[in-house]
C-alpha cells in the first residue's frame, strides 16, 4: 500500500529548510523489519540511550513523526551527597518507606504558594529550572500540578527554604497519548483523519494516527537528566475505537508524593511534567 | 540573584551519568548553523543518508566550545514576548495534556508536552476540514507559530532553550529532533 502514498511535495516545501533533512523514505511494507529498526536505532540515539522503543510497525502504515527531546543539567546549588539520608517517605495509601533523601538550606530560591500546594524552583546553571511542586499530605501530586498556575510569580521577601528532597527516577515506557489526545478534543485525529495537504493517499482518504510517548526523569544530588521520545504513527482509519503571611524561614520536606515540571527561565515554557508517588520506583 | 556558585560539578554528576550514554555527540552542518542564530539550531538527522559526515568528525562538540560567563553572553537576541502566545499555548496544551493522562495513570509519571505539541502542529499544517480546526483547538487556537515556518518556530522552542551559559561540562544544552519517515514510491 504504501507505494501509491507520498507526502506532497507542497508540504515539504513549506517546512523549514532546515527539517527536510529529516525526511527520510523508508518502505513500511517490504522492509518492515528495516523501519522497525530505524526508528528504534533514532530512539536509543536520540536519547543517548536512555529510552528505547518496543511499539510494533503496522505494515499499513503511513507516515511516522517522531521527536525527541534530551536535557542534562547540574543544579546551580548542588545537594552535597553527605547530606543524603534515608528518610520515610509516606505514599498516597499512608504505607511508609525510606528513601535516600537530599537536603538543601538556601536563601534566594524561589518559593511559591498557592492554596495548599507549595512549590520551590530549583536552579540549573543554565536557563532551565524545576518547579518542584508539594501539595498537602494525603492530596494527589497530579491534581496539584494540574491547577498549578504556572504563569503566577513567586512570593516576595526574603525567604530561607530547607529542602528536603528524595532521589528519584520516574520512567513512563511506551506511554500511549492518543486516547489523551482525543479527550483533549482530537477525535478525527483518532479516527478519520484528514491530512490530505500532508499526504497523497488514494488508497486511504482518511487516517488514523496514534501516539506514543516515552520519557524518562532523573533527579539527583547533581542535577537531572531528562528524556522524551515522542512517536505518531498515521495509518489508514481503523475501525476499533480505543478509548497569607509569609513566614521568614520554610521548611519543605518532600516526604509525600509530589509533582515537578522542568521549565526553560526566560520563556517560561514548561518542557516536562511529572509526579512522584514513590520515589523508590523503578 | 544567585550567588557565585562555589564548589565545582565533580564527584556527584559521574553518578547521574549511568554510562556516559546521556552525553550526546552534536551532528551539526556548519553552513546550517551559520543561519540559525536566532531560530534553531538544528542538529540535523539524516539516519542512512551518507550526504553528512558521522557525529563525531562533524564540527566541534559543545564541550570543546570555550563557554563565555553569564555575563559575556549576549542577551538581546531572544525576545521572550515574541514567543509568549507560543509557549502560553504550548504550557497549556502540557497542563492539559499531563492532567488527562494521569486521570488512567497510576504511579510515577513524566510527560513531556514539547514533542507532542511541535508533532501535533506539523499534522495541523498538513491537515483539512475537521482535522484541522480541531487541531487548532487542541493547540490552544493559533499557537503564533507563522504559518509559513511552523517548523523553525516549533524548533526555536530548542533554540532558546539551546542558550545556555555551563559551567561545568556535564551540563548540555537540551536537544530537541524531529523526524518523519515517508513511505518510499516504488522506483
Amino acid at each position: 500500500m504504501d507505494s501509491s502514498t507520498a507526502i506532497r511535495s507542497e508540504y515539504l516545501e513549506a517546512l523549514d529548510p532546515g527539517l527536510t533533512g529529516n525526511v527520510e523514505p523508508v518502505s513500511f511494507k517490504a522492509d518492515n523489519n528495516d523501519a522497525q529498526k530505524r526508528i528504534a536505532d533514532w530512539t536509543t540515539k536520540q536519547s543517548g540511550g536512555l529510552l528505547e522503543t518496543k511499539i510494533p510497525l503496522r505494515e499499513d502504515t503511513l507516515c511516522v513523526l517522531l521527536s525527541a527531546l534530551l536535557y542534562q543539567g547540574a543544579w546551580f546549588h548542588e545537594f552535597e551527597p553527605t547530606d543524603t539520608k534515608d528518610k520515610t517517605f509516606t505514599c498516597i495509601d499512608g504505607t511508609e518507606i525510606q528513601v535516600p533523601t537530599m537536603w538543601l538550606d538556601y536563601r534566594e530560591l524561589h518559593y511559591y504558594r498557592q492554596g495548599d500546594v507549595q512549590a520551590v524552583a530549583l536552579p540549573y546553571e543554565d536557563d532551565m529550572e524545576m518547579l518542584l511542586i508539594l501539595p498537602k499530605k494525603g492530596s494527589s501530586p497530579a491534581d496539584a500540578l494540574s491547577s498549578f498556575d504556572f504563569s503566577a510569580p513567586p512570593e516576595d521577601g526574603d525567604i530561607r527554604v530547607t529542602l528536603e528532597l528524595p532521589r528519584f527516577e520516574t520512567r513512563t515506557p511506551e506511554l500511549e497519548l492518543t486516547d489523551s489526545l482525543r479527550a483533549l478534543g482530537a477525535a478525527a485525529l483518532v479516527n478519520g483523519a484528514d491530512l490530505s495537504r500532508l499526504l497523497d493517499s488514494p488508497e486511504a482518504p482518511m487516517m488514523s494516527v496514534r501516539t506514543f510517548q516515552q520519557a524518562l526523569v532523573r533527579v539527583n544530588e547533581a542535577g537531572t537528566v531528562a528524556a522524551a521520545v515522542t512517536e505518531m504513527y498515521a495509518t489508514p482509519e481503523s475501525t476499533e475505537t480505543p478509548s497569607d503571611d509569609l513566614p521568614k524561614e520554610i521548611e519543605l520536606h518532600f516526604n509525600h508524593p509530589f509533582a515537578f515540571a522542568l521549565r526553560h527561565k526566560p520563556s517560561r515554557a514548561l518542557v516536562f511534567l511529572g509526579a512522584v508517588e514513590r520515589p523508590d520506583e523503578s | 540573584m544567585c550567588p557565585t556558585r562555589g564548589g565545582r560539578v565533580s564527584v556527584g554528576c559521574q553518578k547521574a551519568t549511568p554510562d556516559g550514554s546521556a552525553t550526546l555527540p552534536t551532528m551539526s552542518r556548519p553552513t546550517r548553523l551559520r543561519q540559525l542564530l536566532f531560530g534553531p539550531l538544528l542538529l540535523l538527522w539524516v539516519g542512512c543518508a551518507p550526504k553528512l559526515p558521522p557525529p563525531e568528525t562533524s564540527s566541534p562538540t559543545p564541550s570543546a566550545i570555550s563557554i563565555p560567563s553569564a555575563a559575556e553572553v549576549a542577551q538581546p537576541k531572544f525576545d521572550p514576548q515574541k514567543y509568549t502566545t507560543m509557549n502560553t499555548a504550548l504550557n497549556s496544551f502540557g497542563q492539559r495534556l499531563f492532567t488527562e493522562v494521569a486521570k488512567s495513570h497510576e504511579g510515577n509519571l513524566a510527560v513531556s508536552p514539547v514533542g507532542p505539541f511541535v508533532l501535533l502542529e506539523l499534522l495541523r499544517e498538513g491537515a483539512e476540514g475537521e482535522t484541522k480546526t480541531e487541531l487548532t483547538k487542541v493547540l490552544g487556537g493559533e499557537t503564533g507559530l507563522p504559518r509559513k515556518r511552523p517548523i523553525s518556530c516549533g524548533f526555536s522552542i530548542r533554540a532558546h532553550l539551546s542558550r545556555w551559559r555551563r559551567k561545568s561540562s556535564w551540563t548540555r544544552p537540551p536537544r530537541f529532533e524531529v523526524s518523519i519517515l515517508r513511505p518510499s514510491t516504488r522506483v
